[in-house]
């Protein structure tokens, strides 16, 4: 009983200290006919949680494309993934991919508006 | 920068032993002035590693998307080999890696040319450094997330201590606990080894080379996810991976315990046979 108090409090902890502060969620749905949606707005500088819902049926990945500073996140088939990203201090069009591992690839365009 | 540091720590040490022992004898056996050709031979060799290392990482900036993907996966399941042969090969050279240098000197003064020193230095940290290069690479393909001046410092880190424990064995030193050191050194390699074949498999199969690895039994995105810090460093040092499909788990778990169990059950023949090496090598430098 004591262990589970412990390793419960370690895991609360770690997730406290990596889980790092989430900002405002957009969904990204997967489906067997690619991503959705596919156009995004937010502002400069804008804290984003991309809260990606993997529906099809094999794994899917969610990466920067064009120089968007995103690292490349697996997504198993049924599973959701959360991935925080925050806008540059540009305007402009970012823009993230979403693609079956190996195969065709669905582009995302994230315009960058002044906040 | 653990990853980098481990590697550099264990490898660089094979290198400075090598070298530590090969000037020791020479100065034995006062030819203090061939000290030049062996290091001439260390320098040029670490050169061609450092080359070897750009193209690597040339090829791989090169390529993109899956081909990138299946490059960084052969690259880290060529490295599993390495680790695995250089593990194994140390516990069975510490015998008589001390004896064969010494012979090898021997004849290259005897033959009177410098190039055969030179070669044989050369030979000793091409062969080492070849190895750390594939190592650092693959270690950096899985370590992304940390910075390129992190990863830099652990290597120069683990390098440092590696020189100065070659020092120790150069002044003769008989406090460096050598069996130790290479007994810990080599369970943490075959660790990192099992990681790095865990998250090569997983990179071939992001590649499309490996079609189908089987299901992912759990998913422990909610306790540590590989989007956080914490997730990414486990998973290049470790090889942690939230959502590990079947076929990385049995790799895994079958590499590690087979390997564990190969090179453990032969702890205590080890202990023998540095015992025979220390005792081959001591007469000689008792004389410093």
């Amino acid at each position: 009983m004591r262990m589970l108090a412990v390793s419960l409090a370690l895991a609360c902890v770690l997730v406290a200290a990596c889980g790092g502060g989430g900002g405002r969620e957009i969904e990204i749905v997967a489906t067997d006919s690619g991503c959705t949606p596919t156009t995004l707005t937010a502002s400069t500088r804008e804290k984003l949680t991309f809260v990606v819902k993997n529906e099809a049926r094999g794994d899917r990945e969610l990466e920067g494309e064009d120089g968007t500073k995103l690292e490349e996140v697996l997504i198993p088939s049924g599973r959701t993934r959360r991935i925080n990203y925050t806008t540059p201090n540009e305007e402009g069009t970012q823009k993230l991919k979403c693609y079956i591992p190996g195969g065709p690839e669905t582009i995302i365009e994230l315009r960058v508006t002044g906040s | 920068m653990l990853f980098s540091f481990l590697i550099l720590l264990r490898e660089g040490f094979e290198v400075a032993l090598v070298l530590a022992l090969v000037l020791a004898y020479l100065r034995q056996t006062g030819n203090r002035a061939h000290f030049k050709e062996v290091w001439a031979g260390a320098i040029a060799a670490a050169l061609v590693c450092v080359g070897a290392g750009a193209g690597l990482e040339l090829t791989a900036t090169s390529l993109s998307g899956s081909s990138q993907e299946a490059f960084e996966g052969i690259t880290m399941l060529g490295a599993v080999a390495v680790l695995t042969w250089m593990v194994f090969w140390m516990r069975r050279q510490a015998r008589t890696i001390g004896r064969d240098l010494r012979r090898n000197v021997d004849l290259a003064l005897t033959s009177g040319s410098l190039l055969a020193l030179v070669s044989l230095a050369f030979m000793a940290v091409l062969r080492e450094g070849l190895e750390t290069t594939l190592l650092l690479f693959a270690g950096a393909s899985a370590e992304r997330g940390d910075s390129t001046a992190l990863f830099l410092l652990g290597a120069a880190g683990g390098l440092a201590v590696a020189a100065v424990m070659g020092y120790a064995v150069y002044r003769g030193s008989r406090v460096l606990p050598l069996r130790q050191f290479f007994a810990v050194s080599g369970v943490i390699v075959l660790v990192l080894a099992a990681g790095l074949l865990s998250n090569g498999v997983a990179e071939l199969q992001e590649s499309g080379l490996i079609s189908n690895l089987g299901g992912r039994p759990w998913d422990t995105d909610a306790i540590v996810s590989q989007t956080t810090t914490l997730g990414k460093f486990l998973h290049a040092l470790l090889g942690y991976d939230s959502a590990p499909t079947w076929g990385q788990i049995v790799l895994y778990w079958s590499y590690l315990g087979l390997g564990l169990v190969a090179f453990l059950g032969g702890a205590s023949a080890l202990l023998s046979r540095f015992g025979r090496f220390r005792a081959e090598r001591e007469p000689g430098l008792a004389k410093s």
